[in-house]
C-alpha cells in the first residue's frame, strides 16, 4: 500500500502528465468572448462603461451569485434572453405589489438562463438542465410562476435547432435526487417495498413557436444504494403524458401495451447503464392526476429484480430535441406516501 | 452580434496567463479527459471574464475561477454518464474506442481519481495534487474547512486502496463507468 507522500507524488505527476493545448484553449475562450454582447462582458475591473453597469449588476443579481452560475454562457443567444428576461423581470418586480400575501401566488420569479440555473420552491428545486445542449444550437429559461405549499407553476421557454433526435435539454421541477442532493426534508429516497402511492397532478399547456421534437414527461429514478449521492441509479421510469415530433423512444424496443389509470401506454425498454422504461400514452394529455406508482408496480413486474430498491426522485419536465416553444405548467404537485 | 472591440485588460491577460495551465490540469484531473480539462478550463476563465468587474474586486479571483472549473467538470461528467441513456448498441465493442496514447499507470491513477465522488475528487486534487491549503480548499468549493478534512481523508483512503488493487492485479480493469463514458465520447468525435 502507497503511503500519503507516494500518493501525493502520484497526484502531483498526473497533473503535470496533462500539457494543455493552450492554443485550443485560447481560441474556445476567444470564440466564446466574441460572441458575448458587449453589453455583458466586461474585463474593466469596478469601473468600465457606465451604460453597461447598472444593467450587468442588475442581471447578474437576479441571476445569482457567481458560485451559483452553471457553465459559462457561450451562445450570445442565451445572454441577449437572459439581459431580455431580466430586465421584464426588473420591470415587474418595479410594480408594487397588492393584495393579501398569504392565499396569492406569488409574482413570477426572474428568468434562469444559464446550465445549471435553479431555484429552490419548498421541497422542490427548478432546474436549467441543459445537458445535451452543445448536440445543436439554442437557449432555453425557466422560471417559476407560483408557489403555495406544495402547489408549484413554472414555466420554460426554448428555441434549439441541430443535432436531430438528440435532446439539447429538461427543463424541470426536481423532488429528491439529481446526481446529489439540494433541498432537505424531501421524504425521499423512499424504499420501494415501503411505498404506498406518489400521488400528483399536472396541469400545463404547450405553445409551440416552431414544430417541435419534444415529450413533455415525468422522470422517475431509482438506486440500490438507500444515500446515493454521485452512483449512478439503477433504473428510470418516464412517464411521457405528451409527446409530438419523431420517435420517442427506438419502435424496436417496444414490450407492449398496458391500460393505467383509464388510459393506453406504449411501454418501451431501453438503457444501457441502467434499466430504463418508457410509458408513452397513447393520445397525448396536458393533464394528469396520477398515482406514478402504478407505473413503478408495471415496471418492476417486468424488470431486473432489485433495480427498484429506492425510489430517488421524481422530475417533471420537457424534454426538448428541437423546435422553438413554451411549455407552462400551472399547477403541478407530488405527494410521497 | 458582432464581435466585441479591442482585446482584454492587461490585468485580466495577466491573470489568464498565469493560471491557465493549472486550471487546464485541475479539469483534466476532474473530467479524466485531456480535451475535456482544455475545455472546462476555457469556459472557467470566459466566466471570470464576462463577471470580471465583480470577480476582480475579491480577495482572490483565482477561487472564484477555480471553482467555475470545478463546476463545470461535474456538470461535465455528470452529462457524459447520463447521455448514455438509451445507446443501446454501444457498449458492446467499446475496447477499440479505448484511448492508447496513455502508459497503463496513468489509466489506473485516472480510473481511480474517476471513481470518486465529484466533491471528494475535487477536495484530493486540490489539497494534494496543487498543494492547496485546507483553507484555500474550503473557499474554492464553498463548503467548511471540517468537510474539507474529512473528504479529503476518505477520498485518500479509497484511492490508495484502489491504486494498490491496480497493481496486484497487474492490469487496469475494464468496464467501469466512467471509463465507459470517455470512451462513449472518444467514439463520438
Amino acid at each position: 500500500m502507497i503511503d500519503d507522500e507516494q500518493l501525493r507524488d502520484v497526484l502531483r505527476r498526473e497533473a503535470e502528465s496533462h500539457q494543455p493545448d493552450l492554443v485550443g484553449l485560447r481560441a474556445r475562450f476567444e470564440a466564446g468572448r466574441a460572441a458575448t454582447p458587449a453589453a455583458v462582458g466586461t474585463d474593466q475591473c469596478g469601473g468600465g462603461s457606465g451604460r453597461a453597469r447598472p444593467r450587468l449588476s442588475r442581471l447578474t443579481l437576479l441571476l445569482g451569485s457567481p458560485g451559483r452560475r452553471g457553465a459559462p454562457i457561450l451562445r450570445s443567444a442565451i445572454l441577449v434572453a437572459a439581459v431580455v428576461c431580466a430586465v421584464s423581470v426588473m420591470v415587474h418586480r418595479a410594480q408594487p405589489q397588492t393584495g393579501p400575501t398569504a392565499t396569492v401566488p406569488s409574482p413570477p420569479g426572474p428568468a434562469y438562463c444559464a446550465s445549471g440555473d435553479d431555484e429552490v420552491l419548498g421541497r422542490y428545486w427548478l432546474l436549467n438542465n441543459l445537458w445535451g445542449a452543445d448536440k445543436g444550437t439554442g437557449h432555453q429559461c425557466v422560471r417559476s410562476l407560483s408557489h403555495q405549499g406544495s402547489r408549484i407553476g413554472w414555466s420554460t421557454d426554448w428555441d434549439w435547432s441541430g443535432g436531430p433526435g438528440q435532446v439539447k435539454s429538461f427543463a424541470s421541477v426536481v423532488l429528491g435526487w439529481e446526481w446529489g442532493w439540494k433541498v432537505p426534508g424531501t421524504g425521499l429516497p423512499v424504499a420501494v417495498s415501503d411505498l404506498r402511492t406518489v400521488r400528483t397532478n399536472w396541469n400545463f399547456t404547450l405553445t409551440q413557436k416552431t414544430p417541435n421534437d419534444l415529450d413533455v414527461a415525468y422522470d422517475l429514478w431509482f438506486h440500490n444504494v438507500p444515500h446515493p449521492t454521485d452512483e449512478n441509479p439503477s433504473a428510470e421510469v418516464r412517464v411521457l403524458l405528451y409527446h409530438t415530433g419523431g420517435e420517442a423512444v427506438p419502435p424496436a424496443s417496444k414490450v407492449g401495451t398496458v391500460t393505467i389509470d383509464g388510459a393506453s401506454w406504449d411501454l418501451y425498454r431501453t438503457g444501457s447503464s441502467w434499466d430504463v422504461f418508457s410509458f408513452v400514452r397513447s393520445s397525448p394529455t396536458t393533464s394528469a392526476e396520477l398515482d406514478l406508482k402504478d407505473f413503478i408496480d408495471k415496471a418492476r413486474s417486468i424488470g431486473v429484480p432489485g433495480s427498484f430498491d429506492y425510489l430517488s426522485s421524481v422530475q417533471a419536465g420537457a424534454d426538448v430535441r428541437t423546435g422553438s416553444g413554451r411549455l407552462t405548467t400551472t399547477d403541478y404537485s407530488v405527494r410521497i406516501d | 452580434v458582432s464581435s466585441r472591440a479591442g482585446g482584454t485588460s492587461e490585468e485580466f491577460e495577466v491573470f489568464f496567463v498565469r493560471h491557465q495551465r493549472e486550471l487546464a490540469r485541475l479539469g483534466y484531473l476532474l473530467t479524466g479527459d485531456h480535451a475535456a480539462g482544455d475545455d472546462v478550463a476555457a469556459d472557467a476563465l470566459l466566466a471570470a471574464w464576462v463577471n470580471w468587474s465583480r470577480v476582480c474586486s475579491r480577495d482572490r479571483p483565482i477561487a472564484y475561477v477555480r471553482r467555475m472549473t470545478i463546476n463545470l467538470a461535474a456538470s461535465r461528467v455528470r452529462r457524459d454518464v447520463r447521455e448514455r441513456r438509451g445507446l443501446l448498441a454501444i457498449l458492446p465493442g467499446l475496447d477499440q474506442f479505448a484511448p492508447v496514447a496513455d502508459s497503463a499507470a496513468v489509466i489506473d491513477v485516472r480510473t481511480a481519481l474517476m471513481r470518486l465522488p465529484a466533491g471528494r475528487r475535487a477536495c484530493i486534487v486540490l489539497r494534494y495534487a496543487f498543494d492547496l491549503s485546507e483553507t484555500e480548499v474550503a473557499e474554492a468549493l464553498e463548503i467548511s474547512v471540517g468537510t474539507v478534512k474529512s473528504q479529503t481523508s476518505k477520498a485518500a483512503a479509497q484511492l490508495r486502496l484502489a491504486l494498490a488493487q491496480f497493481r496486484s492485479d497487474g492490469a487496469t480493469p475494464a468496464g467501469t463507468d466512467v471509463e465507459t463514458a470517455d470512451q462513449v465520447r472518444s467514439r463520438r468525435r
